[in-house]
C-alpha cells in the first residue's frame, strides 16, 4: 500500500530561517518583500511584538524540488532548530552594525556543532545621503568573522533556499554511503 | 515465541523525498533509507500486520539526536503510550547509529498487544536525517487475533444475510 509521500513526486524540504538585527533595520519589511514577489512595501512602520512566522514557497529551477521557507521575524529566544539566519542592519544607524556580533554570537549559540548557513543584509542601502557605514565596512565585519564566502547576494532569501537545497542534497549522498 | 515481524507497513510520515520513500525503512536491509527533509521534531508511524506483543524494536539511523517511540494498544492508531525516550549520540558522517531497547520491565502496559508503532525525532544533530532500517521483534497475540478473525466471519456472514433478503425482495 502507498503512504502520502509516494503520492506526490514532488519533494517539499523545509527550512527555518530566523530574521535577526536591531529594532528598526527593516526585518519585516524585508520579509514582507519576500513573501509578496516585491509587490508589497509596507509604508508605515509598526513594531513587532509577538513573533511573526510566514511561510514561502521557493522551487528550485530544474529540480523537482521546492523548499517551504518557514521565516521567523523575531528576537533571538525562538532560533532552537533554526537552519539559516538573515541578519540585517541598517547603512543609516551605526547602532544597528555595532550589535551585528551579538546577532552572530545568537545565531552561533543556535547552530552548536553545526554550519552556520546565513546571509547579512545591508538595509536601506537606497538613503546615500545619510549612509554611515560603507560598503567596505560591511565586508570588513563579515570577513574578521568569517562569513564571506559570498559577496554581492542581491536575493537573500531565495540564495539561503538554494543554499538549503544543495545542503539537503550532501546529505542524503553521505546517507547513502554510510558504512554497514 | 518473539518472531521478526514482517509484513510492516508505514502508514504515516511527515516528509519525504520521493527519491528515498519511507518504505525503505522496512526492506530489512540497511543499504536503503528514508530522509526527513527539515524541521523537527519528524514522525513516523509503523502499522504491525496483526496485534503483536511487542518485545524489542531496532532502529538503524544517522544524525538522529533525539529519539521517542510509543505504541497504540487500540484497533486505531491513536492514544499512544511511550515505550522509549533517549537522547543519541552522533556516529559521524559515515557510520549509522544502531539503537536498540527491550520493553522495559516497569512498564505497565507490557503485556498488551499493539498494532501501531509511532517513532518521533525529537531533535537533530544535523538538519535532516536518514532511517535505515526499522525492525520490530514480538509475539503475536493469539486471543485477540482469532476474536478479531470471528469477529470479521461474524460481519461477513451478517453481510451475506443483508444480501440474500435483498435478493429475496428483488424476486417479490
Amino acid at each position: 500500500m502507498s503512504t502520502l509521500s509516494l503520492q506526490t513526486s514532488k519533494n517539499v524540504l523545509r527550512c527555518k530561517c530566523i530574521v535577526l538585527g536591531n529594532q528598526g533595520v527593516g526585518k519585516t519589511s524585508l520579509v514582507q518583500v519576500f513573501q509578496s514577489d516585491g509587490a508589497q512595501f509596507p509604508k508605515n512602520y509598526n513594531m513587532t511584538i509577538n513573533s511573526e512566522v510566514c511561510v514561502k514557497v521557493v522551487n528550485i529551477p530544474d529540480t523537482n524540488a521546492s523548499i517551504e521557507m518557514f521565516l521567523h521575524d523575531i528576537a533571538g529566544h525562538e532560533c532552537e532548530g533554526a537552519s539559516a539566519f538573515v541578519i540585517v542592519y541598517d547603512v543609516t544607524n551605526p547602532e544597528s552594525f555595532a550589535s551585528m556580533g551579538r546577532w552572530l554570537q545568537i545565531a552561533k549559540r543556535c547552530r552548536v556543532g553545526k554550519q552556520i548557513h546565513g546571509v547579512l543584509v545591508a538595509n536601506k542601502a537606497d538613503l546615500d545621503l545619510r549612509r554611515s557605514i560603507s560598503r567596505q565596512q560591511g565586508e570588513e565585519f563579515a570577513k574578521a568573522n568569517k562569513l564571506a564566502q559570498n559577496v554581492d547576494v542581491d536575493a537573500p532569501f531565495y540564495y539561503l533556499s538554494n543554499m538549503f537545497h544543495e545542503h539537503f542534497e550532501a546529505a542524503v549522498k553521505s546517507f547513502s554511503k554510510a558504512e554497514h | 515465541m518473539a518472531e521478526n515481524i514482517t509484513n510492516l507497513r508505514i502508514s504515516m510520515v511527515t516528509s519525504g523525498d520521493p527519491r528515498f520513500p519511507a518504505e525503505n525503512m522496512l526492506d530489512g536491509t540497511t543499504k536503503t533509507f528514508w530522509a526527513s527533509t527539515g524541521l523537527f521534531p519528524q514522525e513516523f508511524i509503523v502499522s504491525l500486520p496483526a496485534y503483536y506483543v511487542i518485545k524489542k524494536v531496532s532502529i538503524w539511523s544517522m544524525k538522529v539526536a533525539g529519539w521517542t517511540v510509543s505504541r497504540s494498544t487500540g484497533d486505531a492508531p491513536f492514544d499512544f503510550d511511550e515505550i522509549y525516550r533517549e537522547d543519541i549520540e552522533d556516529a559521524g558522517d559515515q557510520s549509522l547509529q544502531v539503537t536498540s531497547f527491550s520493553i522495559s520491565s516497569s512498564d505497565s502496559k507490557r503485556e498488551y498487544s499493539a498494532k501501531n508503532v509511532k517513532f518521533t525525532i525529537r531533535k537533530g544533530h544535523s538538519d535532516f536525517t536518514a532511517v535505515h532500517r526499522v525492525a520490530i521483534t514480538g509475539e503475536i497475540d493469539a486471543s485477540r487475533e482469532s476474536e478479531r478473525k470471528n469477529k470479521k466471519e461474524r460481519d461477513l456472514a451478517a453481510d451475506e444475510d443483508e444480501l440474500s433478503v435483498g435478493r429475496a425482495v428483488r424476486v417479490h
